[in-house]
């Protein structure tokens, strides 16, 4: 489900468990943030089928961002978990302001997807999600609860 | 024809009449717009099917899912038919997940699709 709100705090700063990624918000590093949400899943004990929804939903977010941000930026991903399975994913687009220098459109293509494809993704995929802008700074957020493995 | 992402390539060939496009790797926001460009040419000639090979397919993402669905939307304004092969468990799932499965031909084997 999709709130106005920003990130819940009940992860937060206590966190036991920490993990940033920062990259130059451009489709081709897109495949950093998924192999460090999928790193993170498998850390926080997560199942197989849970590890590749938050590989896809991290790099739904990070689609989010650049979408509402355009331009050139940077992306802060902020990953957080506790012991009870609950994971945070925080992601942050600063935008720079300024056009690519050197011949390379790092914004998305025409072909890039609809809103409303990504959203259907990402309520598909997390228990919650959101987004927001505030000062320019574009902020967008995730979370995902440690599904309780089946007795075998 | 092998697209520049070291993460994604895709092949085109024909099977009689049929033109196929082979992908392989990660579809994200990245690589769509090659795939988009390959598609849109493709549907241009005018084929009465047109088959994508997804089973080397890793990931795909909205932008991926974008693309597959605008070429067949196209397809399917002109009365012809996109067919997805053999997509990888993860995939058939989010396909499940989105229902794009209602809207997308899925076939189990490529003799399924060119000769459905």
């Amino acid at each position: 489900m999709t709130s106005p709100m920003p990130a819940p705090e009940t992860v937060g700063t206590d966190s036991p468990h920490r993990v940033e990624l920062a990259l130059e918000a451009d489709a081709q590093m897109l495949f950093l943030a998924r192999m460090t949400g999928a790193a993170v899943a498998a850390r926080a004990d997560f199942d197989f089928e849970q590890v590749e929804d938050l590989r896809l939903a991290v790099d739904e977010l990070c689609i989010r961002l650049m979408s509402t941000g355009g331009g050139t930026g940077r992306i802060t991903l902020l990953f957080q978990w506790n012991d009870e399975g609950i994971l945070d994913v925080t992601g942050t687009l600063v935008p720079d302001g300024s056009p690519s220098t050197d011949g390379h459109d790092r914004r998305l293509s025409p072909a890039a997807p609809s809103v409303e494809l990504s959203e259907r993704i990402l309520d598909a995929l997390v228990d919650d999600h959101g987004g927001d802008t505030i000062g320019g700074v574009h902020k967008g957020w995730l979370r995902m609860r440690r599904r309780e493995r089946s007795a075998s | 024809m092998m697209t520049g992402d070291a993460q994604f390539d895709v092949t085109a060939s024909e099977r009689p009449g049929v033109p196929v496009l082979h992908c392989r790797g990660e579809i994200d926001v990245a690589s769509a717009p090659e795939l988009h460009a390959l598609l849109a040419d493709l549907v241009g000639q005018g084929p009465e099917t047109l088959v994508i090979d997804m089973s080397a397919v890793s990931f795909i993402d909205s932008s991926g899912l974008g693309v597959l669905v605008s070429a067949e939307k196209d397809m399917r304004m002109t009365g012809h038919g996109l067919r997805l092969v053999a997509p990888q468990p993860q995939i058939e799932r989010l396909l499940e997940m989105t229902g794009l499965n209602e809207v997308f031909t899925v076939v189990s084997s490529m003799s399924d699709a060119v000769t459905a």
